[in-house]
């Protein structure tokens, strides 16, 4: 039953992109980009309104 | 229009910046206008991060795992620094003296909120606090350092404060 659910743990998790966390702090910050995070905002913006659409369709 | 002066540019520069859940929410709803926000804090030498519960709190509700796995993307589009994992701040987190503290200056008391008030405590000299919450921050422990009125092209303005945690105040308010 465990290694069932680790299968479909790892199956889902493939599907998320990795959390980096800081460690030592040894870390260099990387640049900021307005660009790409108007994307990554845009594209959730995305899926929220299309959830919301679902619903409201399913009510 | 520019939110940072260049007196509060100089005045944080270099300091990290934690973001509170808000602070997220806030970037995409109004993601164009929240990047330039984030831009000048990082043009004054501010990497931005957030601890691990912030994280939870903002991945808590979703309807899709579509949503998720999008949210973990801008989540991780918006950290220019790692996000500071618990473990780096357990000291503080078991601190009675900072329970007490932070709990008699909040209106309620939030786990998370409260987490945030320990990170901050732990990296005190280098840490401020980027929020739209300004009844569990107040300046009873905190410093208040800057309030950016920040306009987003709908609605009205989210006044956003830049807090500091002051060991003075926190010395005050165990008396």
């Amino acid at each position: 039953m465990t290694i069932k659910i680790k299968q479909i743990e790892e199956r889902f998790n493939k599907r998320f992109p990795a959390i980096r966390q800081a460690s030592l702090g040894t870390e260099q910050p990387r640049k900021f980009s307005k660009v790409r995070f108007v994307k990554a905002a845009r594209a959730l913006q995305k899926v929220v309104k299309d959830n919301d659409k679902h619903e409201s369709v399913n009510s | 229009m520019s939110l940072l002066t260049p007196d509060l540019a100089t005045a944080i520069h270099g300091q990290t910046i934690i973001l509170d859940a808000n602070a997220f929410v806030e970037g995409y709803s109004h993601p164009v206008e929240f990047s330039e926000l984030l831009a000048e804090l990082t043009e004054a030498d501010c990497p931005l991060t957030t601890i691990e519960a912030v994280r939870i709190e903002f991945f808590s509700k979703n309807r899709s795992v579509e949503e998720l796995s999008k949210k973990v993307a801008f989540y991780n589009e918006t950290l220019t620094y790692p996000e500071l994992p618990t473990i780096t701040f357990k000291d503080e987190l078991q601190e009675p003296t900072l329970i007490f503290a932070f709990g008699r200056q909040a209106q309620g008391f939030k786990t998370v909120d409260f987490m945030i008030a320990a990170a901050m405590k732990k990296y005190a000299t280098g840490a401020l606090l980027l929020t739209r919450d300004h009844h569990d921050f107040t300046p009873q422990l905190f410093d208040l350092k800057a309030l950016l009125p920040f306009t987003p092209p709908v609605g009205c303005v989210v006044p956003f404060g830049i807090y500091g945690f002051s060991e003075d105040k926190y010395a005050a308010l165990l008396h």
